[in-house]
């Protein structure tokens, strides 16, 4: 951007809450930036002025502060108590002016054209927070267990040392496949016990993709609940029971805004 | 147990993955979004870390992506 004008004529968006005043939030925003809302029928959509172009860096320190930054404002919308519900935006959300619209007047036919979804999920997330779990195994510690436990593994173990080279390699197979299938059985018992568990202790859990790698531990469960604003004391008590089990470890975060239970989608082009 | 605000790995599943969805036409785009998330998440959570907690989706993706980014982030921590 070379125009002087131009160099803040766009809109990065970090939520939209419920409240119609116009509010500065200070320079809070990524790079120091105003942080301020733009108020349209009965909603705000909190935003700083900044060019019409994608924050991207290969200073990993730089981006580490914006995303640090798009995380504090959140925060304080979240503790403003003007504000009930919050309905957060994805890092790099930047509306831009179009042919005959600024960026503000972008944000506000936007909130008009999107106020009843936006009024509905705000309603949903009113006054809650979310939280996130991750319960992982030990997949060493899996492996004894399931060994140890069982006679069909112990008799086929027998059987690869008393067998020929040809037989045993059979046998090492049938092994292999054994061992798989009951960790998945032994997984997918864990996954329902802790589920069922932990899902009674907050009002809505939603369960997320797992995603698993050759890492230390694995993960075997992956969720999202959304709670009342503070009151996570009793999925944490379940939580520490499920931590404090041998083999398992379980990894407790939050509060974040409500990333996990806002379904918003653009209005269709208009164009 | 209390719960962690420390965990740059939730923070980016969230931030970056999720949240209120435009319309195009309002918002500045980017052709290569995912190859920009996966970016920052190296850059931000360091590559050990990321395999410890299995981000990476599709092996081959990941190692692809290690491939490519291996020099410029290996010794970043958090």
């Amino acid at each position: 951007m070379s125009e002087k004008q131009a160099e803040k004529e766009a809109r990065y968006l970090y939520c939209v809450t419920d409240s119609s005043a116009e509010i500065s939030l200070g320079e809070i925003g990524l790079g120091g930036n105003l942080v301020y809302t733009i108020p349209a029928a009965k909603l705000s959509a909190v935003v700083h002025d900044c060019p019409p172009e994608p924050y991207d860096s290969d200073d990993s320190e730089e981006v580490k502060g914006w995303v640090r930054s798009h995380q504090n404002v959140l925060d304080r919308v979240m503790e403003e108590t003007r504000f009930s519900g919050v309905i957060p935006a994805s890092f790099d959300t930047i509306l831009q002016p179009g042919e005959d619209r600024t960026a503000t007047e972008n944000v506000r036919y936007w909130l008009k054209s999107e106020a009843e979804t936006l009024e509905e999920q705000l309603e949903k997330v009113e006054n809650k927070e979310e939280y996130g779990v991750r319960v992982a195994y030990d997949p060493d510690w899996l492996q004894d267990k399931i060994q140890a436990d069982s006679e069909e593994f112990k008799s086929l173990k027998k059987k690869i040392d008393e067998s020929s080279e040809g037989a045993a390699y059979l046998y090492r197979e049938k092994l292999k496949k054994l061992r798989e299938d009951r960790i998945e059985e032994v997984k997918e018992r864990y996954i329902s016990e802790f589920y069922d568990m932990i899902a009674p202790t907050v009002p809505e859990i939603k369960r997320e993709e797992k995603r698993d790698s050759p890492g230390k531990n694995r993960m075997l469960l992956n969720l999202s609940c959304l709670v009342p604003r503070g009151e996570y004391e009793e999925l944490g008590e379940v939580l520490e029971r499920i931590d404090k089990r041998e083999g398992f470890d379980v990894k407790f975060t939050g509060p974040w805004a409500p990333f996990s239970f806002t379904e918003v989608n653009g209005p269709e082009s208009e164009a | 147990m209390e719960p962690e605000r420390d965990e740059v790995v939730d923070l980016l599943d969230r931030i970056l993955e999720k949240g209120v969805v435009l319309n195009s036409d309002l918002i500045i785009t980017l052709a290569d979004v995912p190859l920009i998330g996966i970016d920052l998440r190296l850059a931000l959570a360091g590559i050990d870390r990321m395999l410890d907690y299995g981000l990476f989706q599709d092996w081959e993706e990941a190692h692809k992506a290690l491939d490519q980014a291996e020099d410029d982030v290996s010794d970043i921590e958090i």
